[in-house]
């Protein structure tokens, strides 16, 4: 390319702890041009964020620019000069809401970039402030001007972010993680958003994620960060389609792809563990991992290798990589389809309502939901933050009261309140949480707290002890595990303790809320195994909630979306994911980012999420895309039936739905 | 705030007149006889009920009609009042000296994290503060009255003097409140503005390329700031437990003493009188802070 | 306690924070401010022990002759007004101190986290009444209240035990429960719930054992107040009686004389000085090294 407007090379860094220096990057050298976007990925920990810190010259007090060089614009970066006095970089930091000053008026804090870098009058920069805001497809923007951070939504403070970044006319922008913690349908827009304003920027974008579509949809280049070394690198549509290092490769494998089901394809955890920070390794740093794996690989570090034009990669043998085996044994038995539903549902819940708020604002968090999950399978529940779908699960396991409706396990009514509830379906209904990190307590060993599950909820099983360490080889822990506190072990190792805590009792219901969205990739394909597999043995039934489609699809027999406190499409998970379906479903399957194919024509939905539907109408009406008319405000949709168990509530006649649906996709 | 107020009183009443047992027996002592212990009884109006008691009081409270002292023979509400002049003029002396010395300082070893200055500072602000008052009184006083003779031995306010000669006098008696300050207020401060240096919003204020006293005193200070205001509001309890020993100590009429020796000489009007004005100043003192706090805070005045 | 720039810059530091409990005895002595203030305590608490287990001095030993006599090689900080030895009271005085403050800091600390973690965990109705009474206890001067008590009640030791740890609950409480709301809706508490625990064990076995760490932090600070409170209330007379060496009975005896022997007032104010801010230390390296 022509002279780079961002250079690094052979660029070293290291973080002094306690008197010890440890590296976090090797030698990563990379350069962007012009109107070029360049994707870094990896998972947590592999020194994505510190390489964006030190080319911005923002290293904490503890990390050092040791060796190498970070030239950007006709600024330079080395060991002897690690901050810039000026920039000419800017960044979009991972979380928007903590990079707005929380006591200044928004307005007033993009105004000052204008006012003091181009020094401009005061009214000019509000000016300026105000047609970036339009710019950025920000509602009302006069208004918003005056607000304040805590008043704004968080597709609001991240389009602000973005725009406290464009405002200095960066020769280079980063972004770090930008659509972390943004629900699917708000990532979508932002993602259109960053999409539209690349190509009108002159300068470089750095795009760093762990979120392999994001990156693929965005940018021009990649670069797969591991462990602090860049292993490969490459045009983006070439490294996705056909990776030549076997990290990149195993990533890609243990990804859930939109339309695998655990029926049909088994994921690929990758085996091993990250090596600890600065660990330094002789050989090539994979080799533990590799599937690929030779002598040669422990004893040189693979250079970079050209494997194509414009790509390289840091492996001896790039070539093997697409022959690469599948590295499992031949997967176990695929699942089996539930049993017909035909038999006693396992649990019912009937016209289930909650409500939170004051006397003022009065939020329906649940608003008449009923559902039915039978003996043995897994039921996905789909929805956005908002939708209802962590207060359904705390009411259907207990956790909270109902204000109205009926809980029936195996036909029978249980209390809504936990403490009124009987042995027997505490034993029956259990939960696995999402966060790894408190969802064991870090005071108790692993051993003490199976045992005390067990104690509670399988009083029959006299020897606890033999029954910890039977649960703990069903989660493949170790035995010397059980001896451990939750903070030496991983967080997929956390995870698999809770698992084991849930089918202490034997349990014909588990929730799960979210189980591996605090995982990594390759962690996440292990766990998501383990659960189906495990199902499988114990013919236990799952409520599965996800925000993540992907993830859905692999694991749900049948599948409910929720919006807005309602369930407004149930069916087994390929009608779901198929046309006809609910509008809303079609704007959060359009909304996902897939790696490979070309991009679809995108499904949005109007408006902003604040919006809710009249109470009269279909709650979905002030946002839905394929919205009828003053019908839709005035009467409650109808639930129609599509296929053996598929049902939408809309108003659009189903085989229309189907028709429109199926052009839209092309 | 009124109903703690209200429960306060009663509180103040019940311990003073009603757990010590005989009202009578309380203020002449052990070796009067029981005649005359009942013959002050009935003066006070101590044989009463005790609601009956309790409503006479309050009313006569929030009248204005504090009643006499028995020990000095005066009507309490000037007493009162004017002894709480005296300790609001030392009280912000001390104020004033503490707040710009504390802030400042605290937040300079903020923004200087781990270097020397911070290291003193917080040192310093521990050390001192866990130091009583009339610890600390007493050395200054040794020190800078008896040895180098700087500033008078007691603090007697005769009238007549001139607010130089008052100033003089007041020095001393507010050194040892603002060394018990210092330390809290000052690590409050450290810590806001160590905390502000953290967050994500400050490296973006820092990447925007202004000048730093741009960055310092619209990006920093005002949030570094707020959670240091309510601890002064707070800090403002501890001052009046200082007001007592120091006033003790270097025998100055303030509301302290006249407390300490109401309660020690059993001389229950006053003592009940003062307790309550002084409570209800720090609960006043709590809820300007709070007020304060909630006026600068933008997440209070502008709710979602 | 990592920085969130750090937290940014590598989710790699998250492994060498990963420092397991044993080395907590190791950490602290490297603390220079826990070693020094431990060792100005130990060395106080060596000097209680000594002069009322083992009489080593005599603090009571009064000469008539020698009164408000000056440091010699005979009395090394000199003699008080009644002749005493200043050495060997300021040493016994240590016993009146480490006696009152560590018992007013338990009674506070066993209400305190009681209702801490009552009010905490069950939140509703009762929270609401045992917040509303502390925030009224808290109003109330700590120093103030005590001198009406004590005033009205009768000095003595026992008592300024009660009054100070009965002042000291709401504080505890207001700590305890502070740590313990986040940690109620922890997942583990959930799941807890679930396996159909009831409340005490939760509190008891869930919770508490989470909150150790601020509960150790307070303790050491009430200890310091206590400490403080405790000799301010016998500078005022109103906590132990004479003839006891108390120092800030003590000091506030020989107020008079500090003009014409102002040892007999400097020293027992240095070792009070030295004593709270030992514990102050402490306190403060504790809860570095348990935050961290």
């Amino acid at each position: 390319m022509s002279r780079p407007l961002l250079e690094v090379r052979e660029l070293v860094v290291s973080y002094r702890r306690r008197g010890v220096a440890r590296r976090a990057l090797f030698n990563v050298s990379l350069s962007i041009g012009a109107g070029e976007a360049y994707g870094l990925v990896g998972e947590s920990g592999c020194g994505k964020s510190t390489l964006a810190l030190a080319v911005l010259g923002q290293l904490p007090a503890a990390g050092r620019l040791e060796s190498g060089v970070v030239k950007l614009a006709d600024e330079t970066l080395d060991s002897g000069r690690q901050k810039h006095p000026r920039t000419a970089a800017a960044l979009v930091p991972q979380d928007p809401g903590s990079a707005l000053n929380p006591g200044m008026r928004v307005g007033e804090q993009v105004a000052e970039v204008y006012r003091y870098q181009q020094a401009l009058s005061w009214r000019d920069s509000y000016g300026r402030a105000l047609e970036l805001f339009r710019r950025l497809a920000l509602q009302q923007p006069e208004e918003l001007l005056r607000r304040y951070p805590h008043q704004l939504s968080g597709g609001q403070q991240q389009r602000i972010a973005i725009a406290l970044a464009l405002a200095a006319e960066p020769t280079l922008l980063i972004l770090d993680e930008p659509t972390t913690g943004l629900d699917a349908t708000v990532q979508a827009e932002i993602v259109d958003l960053i999409g539209e304003l690349r190509s009108k920027m002159s300068g470089a974008t750095l795009l760093i994620s762990h979120n392999l579509g994001l990156v693929a949809r965005l940018c021009d280049r990649v670069g797969v960060l591991y462990a602090g070394r860049l292993v490969e690198e490459g045009e983006a549509r070439d490294l996705f389609r056909d990776p030549r290092h076997p990290y990149t490769a195993g990533l890609l494998r243990a990804l859930p792809r939109l339309g695998a089901n655990k029926r049909d394809s088994r994921l690929e955890p990758i085996k091993g563990s990250l090596p600890p920070l600065g660990a330094l390794v002789k050989g090539c740093v994979y080799a533990e991992r590799c599937p690929l794996v030779q002598d040669v690989c422990g004893k040189v570090d693979p250079p970079a290798l050209p494997a194509g034009s414009g790509r390289f990669s840091r492996c001896h043998f790039e070539e093997a990589v697409p022959l690469m085996r599948r590295g499992q044994s031949p997967s176990p038995e695929a699942p089996a389809p539930p049993p017909s539903p035909a038999v006693l549902p396992l649990l019912e819940a009937r016209q289930l309502e909650k409500a939170f708020g004051s006397v003022r604002g009065r939020v329906r968090a649940v608003d008449k939901v009923s559902l039915v999950v039978s003996q043995g399978e897994v039921l996905g529940l789909v929805g956005e933050s908002g939708s209802g779908k962590t207060t359904l699960a705390k009411l259907l396991v207990g956790l909270l009261e109902p204000d109205a409706g009926e809980i029936l396990l195996f036909g029978e009514r249980t209390s809504g309140r936990l403490e009124k509830r009987t042995r027997a379906s505490l034993r029956a209904i259990q939960m696995v949480f999402q966060n790894p990190d408190t969802t064991l307590n870090p005071s108790w060993t692993v051993g003490a707290i199976l045992r005390r599950a067990i104690r509670r909820l399988d009083p029959g099983r006299v020897d606890r002890g033999a029954g910890a360490e039977a649960l703990a080889a069903a989660v493949q822990l170790r035995p010397q595990q059980l001896r451990a506190r939750p903070r030496e072990l991983s967080g997929g190792q956390r995870q698999r303790g809770a698992i084991g805590r849930a089918f202490a009792g034997s349990p014909q219901l588990i929730v799960c809320d979210e189980p591996v969205s605090s995982l990594d990739v390759s962690v996440q394909a292990a766990i998501l195994n383990l659960l189906v597999d495990i199902q499988q043995e114990r013919q236990a039934s799952y409520l599965f909630i996800s925000h993540d489609l992907a993830v859905v699809r692999y694991v749900a027999d049948r599948i409910a979306v929720m919006y807005l406190g309602a369930v407004v499409e149930t069916g087994s998970a390929d009608d779901v994911f198929r046309p006809p379906h609910h509008p809303y479903t079609e704007a959060l399957l359009s909304s996902a980012l897939v790696l490979g194919g070309e991009p679809k024509p995108a499904v949005r939905m109007r408006g902003s999420p604040a919006s809710r539907g009249a109470t009269e109408g279909c709650r979905f009406h002030p946002r839905c895309p394929r919205k009828l008319g003053s019908i839709c405000e005035t009467t409650p949709p109808p639930w129609q039936r599509g296929a053996e168990g598929h049902e939408i509530c809309c108003h659009i006649p189903i085989d229309q739905l189907r028709i429109q649906q199926e052009v839209q996709a092309g | 705030m009124i109903p703690a107020l209200v429960i306060l009183s009663m509180l103040i009443f019940t311990l003073a007149e009603v757990l010590p047992g005989d009202v009578g027996r309380t203020v002449l002592g052990p070796y009067a006889t029981p005649g005359q212990v009942a013959a002050l009884d009935r003066s006070l109006g101590a044989d009463q009920p005790l609601p009956l008691r309790y409503g006479e009081w309050l009313l006569g409270f929030v009248t204005g009609n504090w009643g006499q002292s028995l020990l000095l023979r005066t009507a309490v509400l000037p007493l009162v009042a004017d002894r709480l002049f005296n300790s609001a003029l030392l009280a912000l002396l001390a104020l004033g000296i503490v707040i710009p010395l504390a802030v400042g300082l605290g937040s300079l070893a903020g923004l200087r994290r781990d270097s020397a200055i911070d290291r003193g500072v917080s040192l310093v602000g521990l050390a001192l503060t866990a130091v009583p008052e009339f610890v600390s009184g007493s050395l200054l006083l040794v020190g800078f009255a008896v040895s180098l003779r700087w500033f008078p031995v007691t603090s007697q306010l005769t009238p007549g003097t001139g607010p130089l000669g008052t100033l003089d006098r007041l020095v001393l008696p507010a050194l040892p409140l603002v060394v018990v300050l210092f330390g809290y207020i000052a690590r409050m401060a450290r810590a806001g503005t160590a905390e502000v240096l953290e967050t994500s919003y400050f490296r973006t204020a820092v990447l925007k390329r202004m000048p730093r006293r741009r960055v310092l005193f619209r990006h920093v200070m005002p949030n570094a700031l707020l959670p240091t205001i309510s601890v002064i509001g707070s800090q403002v309890g501890w001052l009046v437990g200082g007001l007592v020993v120091v006033e003790s100590l270097f025998n100055y009429p303030g509301v302290g003493k006249l407390m300490v020796d109401s309660a020690r000489g059993h001389d229950l009007p006053v003592l009940e009188a003062s307790v309550l004005t002084v409570a209800g100043i720090y609960m006043l003192s709590n809820l300007a802070a709070d007020i304060v706090v909630g006026a600068i805070n933008p997440r209070v005045r502008n709710p979602r | 306690m990592l920085s969130r720039v750090e937290l940014q810059g590598g989710a790699l530091l998250q492994d060498l924070e990963q420092a397991p409990a044993r080395g907590l005895g190791w950490r602290l002595l490297a603390t220079p401010t826990f070693t020094v203030g431990a060792l100005i305590v130990s060395f106080w608490v060596l000097a209680a022990l000594a002069t009322s287990v083992f009489p080593l001095v005599n603090p009571l030993g009064v000469d008539p002759v020698h009164t408000l006599a000056p440091p010699s090689p005979g009395h090394w900080l000199g003699t008080d007004d009644l002749g005493r030895d200043v050495l060997a009271r300021v040493l016994a005085g240590s016993a009146s101190v480490l006696s009152i403050a560590p018992a007013a800091t338990l009674l506070g600390l066993a209400g305190g986290v009681t209702l801490g973690l009552v009010s905490g965990y069950y939140r509703g109705f009762a929270d609401d009444l045992l917040m509303r009474g502390a925030d009224i206890l808290m109003s109330l001067p700590v120093v103030i209240t005590a001198v009406v008590a004590l005033a009205l009640l009768g000095s003595s030791e026992v008592n300024v035990i009660l009054v100070i740890g009965f002042l000291f609950t709401p504080f505890v409480a207001r700590t305890v429960r502070s740590a313990v709301l986040p940690e109620r809706e922890r997942e583990y508490v959930e799941a807890a719930r679930l396996r159909g625990e009831k409340g005490p064990f939760v509190m008891a076995a869930e919770i508490l054992p989470n909150v150790r760490a601020p509960i150790i932090v307070e303790a050491t600070l009430r200890l310091g107040y206590a400490a403080f409170a405790a000799s301010t209330l016998s500078f005022l007379r109103l906590g132990v009686q004479p003839p006891s060496p108390d120092w800030g009975l003590t000091i506030a005896l020989e107020q008079p004389y500090i003009q014409i022997a102002p040892w007999t007032v400097l020293f027992p104010a240095l070792a009070l000085a030295s004593l709270v801010v030992g514990v102050n230390l402490v306190a403060d390296g504790l809860s570095k090294v348990l935050a961290a």
